[in-house]
């Protein structure tokens, strides 16, 4: 049977695939999400093939395959993760790096030892020339390493987010949000909305990704901002970030200490703060709303004065028949939070973004490692990835030497706030602690459950989570033991 | 008429036994085409339309959807055309074989062997999308249409044998005694008795099998490396941008891919109308 | 098949040979003509089915088995109040979905033969079919919009015609989320249903039909009292594939809800398809999996055996 059936599979093969190049190249297969996506944005992908055609020309003996993106996230995993299982996968992939980092299994590729190596694609005496990993931000490097100590990815762009607000309709009621001093003003300003019968913030929430689980970054990194550096492990220390957010394992061992716990005051206030925003400010429904459209169709239509979205979004609200102005968290005052230790809100953007590149682990077993990371490095190149940023507006690059585009700048200012202390939900411990609170925070903020129902779901999950992480992360989480 | 219609309109009396029916079907046929409607109207925006007013057609009526869509939309037809149109023989094939052997014979363990086969209506297709996959992988058949093909075949025979074991039940007996008593043998009575006898009932598995084999997403996607191999379903989905989603070029790929079915539909409908009668 | 013994009696030896060689054909016929089709089940059913229930009972990652947990998996799902309350979940949209989408179906079909003219009759049965060619993901998406909580479409006409302190937000809070995503594609009758039922009530003899209201029992009566025992076979038929179709649905959770708001639309299949997708752990999702398909044969078992009773019924 699966003799014969090979053959009729190879004919058919042979007829639909008859267009096929046979040579002896090596062929390397990329999936660099939307920077390749012909159909959805051909001028980018326009760019992208350029820098092919120059690879190639450069190497011979090399065949680029690009894969065409894939823009549905769910679709996308479900195509990865399958090709994964059967040992099928590109050479080079795109993933979050989040999600990467709560894998089962070893499917990538630690790129430590290529990372020191020099890049020879970068000008010499450039950042890169002499070792890889000096293209890329430190922050960024910092918040992407994995549980084992490892970079499994490079990350080339960063998403910042903030509010983008109808100026006509908060003007029309005489609100200026520009004039927020504290926490405490912006639920006056959204009490005085909703007497007016206005929704003051547009923003979703599921139990899986969603917009508003960047306020909870925010609220939870106001509540527990006095004691998050205390958290820091000495390995990940960096001089240069005195204040920075925390990485997974760091959160679980303070999970595990009991230093992140609903027992603590900080915890009540967390809860406080977003029970304030959610009764106050969130647009009615927002656990009903299921994608991010329907809220951009709400803040079209004048129906919300403001939403909270990404920069990569501002390419999009050009044609809005409003004006748009933007705007950002103002800070928690000590009568909001008394752990709050900045003057500023915190900066909610992230290199969970377009452009987080690994090498999969079975580019290794085919022996084509050396060339996928050949290709990787040519491509972050800075004068090469200028190019493709170039095209990509809305997406922040984050290599050494790539100046970002025009709508970024919108956002230079929020990028000089703190980072927030801990990353989105769903990147915090595992994937699966990330859907359980969300799920909980949901049941909470809709009055479903009171906060002892939710502190006793909360803290089952937080030490469900730390004891997997433990179990996946034995060998070098040596914490977990004691 | 019936005759409570008659009756009613001898006494003079308001007609409410046509007028009811003809009521009630309006309306559901009003809200049942309605997301039909709304695909044709959606297509025919811009992203700001469809922003806009999303209810219904605005004008002017933007045709460039289709024309950005159709050489990704016409290629994934053919591809279709090919990889439904062989799901569908097979599946007929064996849905023929199944029903008849079930709905003809007694045989020893019938029952058993009945039964088993239904099981697999149980078992939802996400449990075995793994497994199937690293087998489709050993056998060679990434990215060919075996892929889609053979795996589509074996969800939708189960079904396929059920209907027809029920219609061939249905068959009244002397019809194939009678072609046995003139001398045909078992296999002239399948050839030229059964078979022909079976196409309304068959017309009523194509057309189920059609319905999914044409809409089926995950599995292609897993399944189709080449993006010049995706079958119709998927196509649609890589108009789907990570910023803009261009609602209009989405549905236009809807609709363009609708279209077949809708020929189909239209040729068959009497038929699968017909086979419906069996159950 | 002893009905073939031939009562014809010419040349009895040549009614012989041919019975003997007839009596191997149709004695292995029925297994000739099923063996391509088991070759074929179980190579692309059986085998990948039989590996995901061994799977259940491992820590699978997909690519290696890294511990085998014995019945773990299980342990783990029945303690989790996800799964536990998926699982309730599953039982009220189920029972929801059946309930009003052969209530309506058949309620469409009812309409459909009060007509006499077979042309009135196809025009209706090819209206209803027809709009069958939307892609499941467009109606959910357009649902989507319908219950869109500021400007959604069943809020907007709640607002329209004065019942503005009926609007909700449907699929944001947990009292109306699960009935909200069984009552997508109302009116429920582009679809098998609908069809089934009107070639079962057009089988019934019109006589039969017309003797009842002639002695005064009213139409409604009628229906009760001839029209749905005589459809007995065909509205199981139909619950069994509702009950199917229930058990497995995901696309409510992946285009509209993703489980919540809390748990409130959790259902096993889509626990399947997270812990499957997004968590990697295959073997929790397989033993999800397992258990899905238990509820679906505890809950078919009689069902299918009644229908298949009733089918010996009417073929006899």
């Amino acid at each position: 049977m699966s003799l014969s059936a090979r053959l009729t599979a190879a004919t058919a093969g042979a007829v639909l695939l008859a267009a096929m190049p046979a040579s002896a190249q090596t062929t390397i297969s990329a999936y660099v999400n939307q920077y390749y996506a012909p159909e959805t944005n051909p001028e980018l992908s326009a760019v992208t093939e350029e820098l092919v055609v120059e690879y190639e020309a450069e190497h011979p003996d090399v065949d680029i395959q690009l894969i065409a993106h894939i823009a549905d996230v769910n679709a996308y995993q479900a195509w990865l993760t399958t090709r994964f299982t059967a040992g099928d996968e590109p050479d080079i992939a795109w993933q979050q790096f989040y999600q990467r980092n709560s894998e089962r299994g070893d499917n990538w590729l630690a790129l430590n030892d290529y990372l020191e190596a020099p890049n020879p694609y970068a000008v010499a005496g450039e950042p890169g020339s002499e070792r890889w990993i000096d293209s890329f931000f430190e922050n960024v490097l910092a918040q992407i390493r994995a549980g084992d100590g490892s970079w499994y990815q490079v990350n080339t762009n960063w998403v910042e987010t903030g509010f983008y607000v109808n100026e006509d309709m908060l003007s029309a009621n005489g609100v200026d949000i520009s004039s927020w001093q504290d926490w405490g003003d912006m639920i006056d300003t959204c009490r005085q909305l909703r007497e007016q019968g206005i929704q003051p913030i547009g923003v979703f929430m599921t139990p899986e990704w969603s917009t508003y689980q960047w306020l909870d970054d925010i609220i939870v990194t106001g509540a527990f901002a006095d004691v998050m550096q205390s958290w820091y492990l000495e390995k990940y220390d960096n001089e240069f970030l005195p204040w920075r957010q925390l990485n997974p394992e760091e959160f679980a061992k303070a999970v595990k200490e009991g230093k992140f716990s609903v027992e603590d005051p900080r915890f009540d206030t967390y809860l406080q703060l977003t029970k304030d925003m959610a009764d106050n400010c969130l647009v009615e429904g927002f656990a009903g709303i299921p994608e991010y459209d329907t809220l951009f169709n709400m803040f079209y239509n004048q129906q919300v004065a403001m939403v909270w979205l990404g920069s990569w979004s501002a390419p999009s609200l050009e044609d809005v028949p409003f004006s748009v102005g933007s705007g950002y968290m103002p800070p928690f005052s000590k009568q909001d939070s008394p752990y709050a230790i900045h003057d500023t809100s915190y900066r909610v953007g992230g290199p969970s973004s377009s452009g987080q590149f690994g090498l999969t682990a079975r580019t290794a077993e085919r022996g084509t490692a050396e060339i996928a990371i050949d290709f990787l490095r040519f491509f972050t190149a800075p004068q090469n990835y200028a190019r493709v940023a170039a095209a990509d507006s809305g997406y922040i690059p984050v290599i050494e030497g790539v100046e970002p585009p025009a709508v970024a700048t919108a956002f230079q200012e929020i990028a000089q706030l703190p980072e927030r202390g801990l990353t989105d939900p769903i990147g915090r411990l595992n994937q699966q602690f990330g859907t359980e609170h969300n799920r909980l925070m949901q049941s909470f903020m809709l009055g479903e459950i009171d906060a002892a129902q939710l502190k006793n779901q909360y803290q089952r999950a937080l030490d469900r989570a730390v004891e997997d992480m433990c179990f996946e992360n034995e060998a070098e989480w040596t914490w977990c033991a004691e | 008429m019936s005759v409570s219609e008659a009756g009613a309109a001898r006494r003079g009396r308001f007609p409410w036994g046509l007028v009811v029916p003809t009521a009630g079907l309006s309306f559901f046929a009003l809200v049942t085409w309605y997301p039909f409607v709304f695909m044709l109207a959606t297509s025919l925006k811009t992203r700001q339309q469809f922003f806009e007013s999303y209810w219904w057609f605005t004008f002017p009526f933007d045709w460039m959807n289709y024309v950005e869509v159709w050489p990704r939309v016409s290629r994934a037809i053919l591809n279709s055309l090919v990889y439904s149109g062989l799901a569908l023989a097979l599946t007929l094939f064996f849905s023929l074989l199944g029903g008849y052997a079930f709905g003809r014979f007694n045989f020893r363990g019938k029952d058993i062997l009945f039964l088993a086969i239904l099981m697999l209506l149980m078992v939802p297709g996400i449990l075995t999308i793994v497994p199937l996959f690293v087998q489709m992988r050993q056998f060679g058949f990434m990215n060919t249409w075996a892929a889609l093909v053979l795996p589509w075949t074996g969800f939708e025979m189960v079904f396929g044998i059920y209907l027809m074991r029920l219609f061939f039940e249905r068959l009244p007996r002397e019809l194939f005694h009678a072609a046995r008593v003139e001398g045909a043998s078992e296999w002239k009575v399948l050839l030229f008795v059964a078979i022909p006898l079976a196409l309304p009932g068959l017309g009523s598995v194509a057309i189920l099998d059609l319905l999914f084999t044409w809409n089926d997403l995950i599995w292609p996607i897993v399944t189709m490396s080449d993006q010049n191999n995706l079958p119709v379903g998927p196509t649609a989905l890589l108009f789907r941008g990570n910023e803009n989603v261009d609602y209009g070029a989405i549905f236009a790929a809807y609709v363009t891919i609708s279209a077949p079915l809708i020929i189909v539909f239209s040729l068959f409908t009497r038929q699968f109308l017909r086979g419906i009668e069996g159950i | 098949m002893s009905s073939m013994s031939g009562s014809v009696e010419t040349s009895r030896r040549r009614t012989r040979e041919r019975r003997s060689a007839g009596y191997y054909v149709n004695k292995y016929l029925p297994w000739i003509l099923l063996a391509p089709v088991l070759v074929h089940l179980v190579i692309f059913r059986y085998i990948p089915t039989f590996s995901a229930f061994f799977y259940s009972l491992t820590d699978w990652d997909g690519i290696r088995i890294r511990r085998f947990l014995g019945l773990r998996n299980f342990e783990d799902l029945f303690a989790d109040y996800v799964f536990l309350d998926g699982l309730r979940n599953m039982a009220i949209y189920t029972s929801l979905r059946v309930v009003l989408l052969i209530a309506f179906a058949f309620l469409a079909a009812e309409f459909v033969i009060s007509f006499r003219s077979a042309a009135v009759r196809t025009f209706w049965k090819i209206v209803f079919v027809v709009p069958m060619v939307v892609p499941i993901s467009v109606t959910y998406l357009l649902w989507g919009f319908i219950f869109a909580p500021q400007n959604g479409m069943l809020n907007s006409l709640l607002q329209a015609i004065g019942l503005a302190e009926m609007a909700r937000p449907w699929l944001g809070s947990s009292a109306t989320a699960l009935y909200s995503i069984a009552f997508v594609q109302f009116p429920f009758i582009s679809g098998l249903a609908f069809l089934v039922f009107v070639s079962a009530l057009e089988g019934i003899p019109r006589d039969v039909m017309d003797a009842c209201e002639i002695e005064g029992c009213g139409r409604i009566r009628r229906v009760f009292a001839v029209d749905i025992p005589m459809l007995r076979g065909s509205l199981i038929f139909i619950a069994v594939l509702l009950v199917l179709s229930g058990i497995q649905a995901v696309e409510p959770q992946l285009i509209l809800t993703k489980g919540g708001p809390g748990t409130a639309t959790e259902t096993p299949g889509w626990y399947v398809y997270r812990a499957a997708f997004q968590y990697g752990d295959f073997g929790l999702a397989a033993a999800a999996g397992v258990v899905m398909v238990f509820v679906g044969l505890v809950f078919s078992y009689y069902t299918v055996r009644a229908r298949y009773k009733g089918a010996y019924d009417v073929g006899q």
